[in-house]
């Protein structure tokens, strides 16, 4: 694993004396996708989970307000005299 | 002379590229590390908020105490929104600050330390201390 490691460090080594500003910037991008995610899927991944805590936690309240959607349809109430 | 001159300035220019490179991977692999480290805390966080849902279904926490620890998580999620874009944004130990506060606060608060069920009150303060470690392994790792 290390020498894989430095392997790639050389090869964007070469990249940004070849590439300048624009190699910084395919330096950085590089050195995220070796990790397999973006920090924008990363951040996307935790905001939808933060979005899934609120919306449970709104559900939870409106539950105990009873203002919560039924489950299913709602059966016709009969008149009674 | 010129030539030699100018293979100093050459590598010179080569020493700082190098260097700027190899400080732009730490910072990447730091930044990296924080955003990972924030998805894990948004998913404790998440394990916490379904482990008092449990409990209310339950019995073991009433109405009124799910109430308020219900708005307490609400509150703390976004916040955890914020500090990620704090990260994402501008990065920094700082950025994790205010979440630590947050969880701080909610163990310390009336709502959670007045649950009446005891093995309630201790699971969810398991769960938040829990928390608070991936905060703090999240501000260390910035």
């Amino acid at each position: 694993m290390p020498n894989d490691n430095l392997t790639q460090a050389i090869e964007i080594l070469q990249l940004v004396n070849t590439l300048a500003p624009a190699g910084v910037a395919l330096v950085k991008t590089l050195a995220t996708k070796l990790q397999g995610k973006t920090d924008e899927e990363l951040k996307a991944t935790g905001d939808a989970i933060d979005d899934a805590i609120i919306a449970a936690a709104d559900m939870e309240l409106a539950k105990l307000d009873g203002t919560a959607a039924p489950a299913g349809p709602v059966a016709p109430v009969t008149p009674t005299e | 002379m010129k030539s030699r001159v100018q293979s100093q300035v050459k590598r010179r220019i080569t020493y700082v590229l190098v260097v700027a490179t190899v400080a732009l991977l730490l910072a990447a692999f730091t930044c990296h590390q924080a955003m990972q480290t924030s998805v894990g805390v948004a998913a404790s966080l998440k394990a916490m908020q379904d482990g008092e849902i449990g409990l209310h279904n339950i019995g073991k926490i009433d109405d009124g105490e799910h109430r308020l620890i219900q708005q307490r998580f609400k509150a703390l999620a976004q916040t955890d929104k914020s500090v990620r874009q704090c990260i994402y944004l501008q990065g920094g130990g700082a950025c994790v600050d205010p979440g630590i506060t947050a969880v701080q606060s909610m163990l310390e608060s009336p709502e959670v330390i007045g649950i009446k069920n005891d093995d309630s009150r201790k699971q969810i303060e398991v769960l938040g201390q829990s928390l608070l470690t991936s905060l703090n392994a999240l501000k260390a790792a910035l």
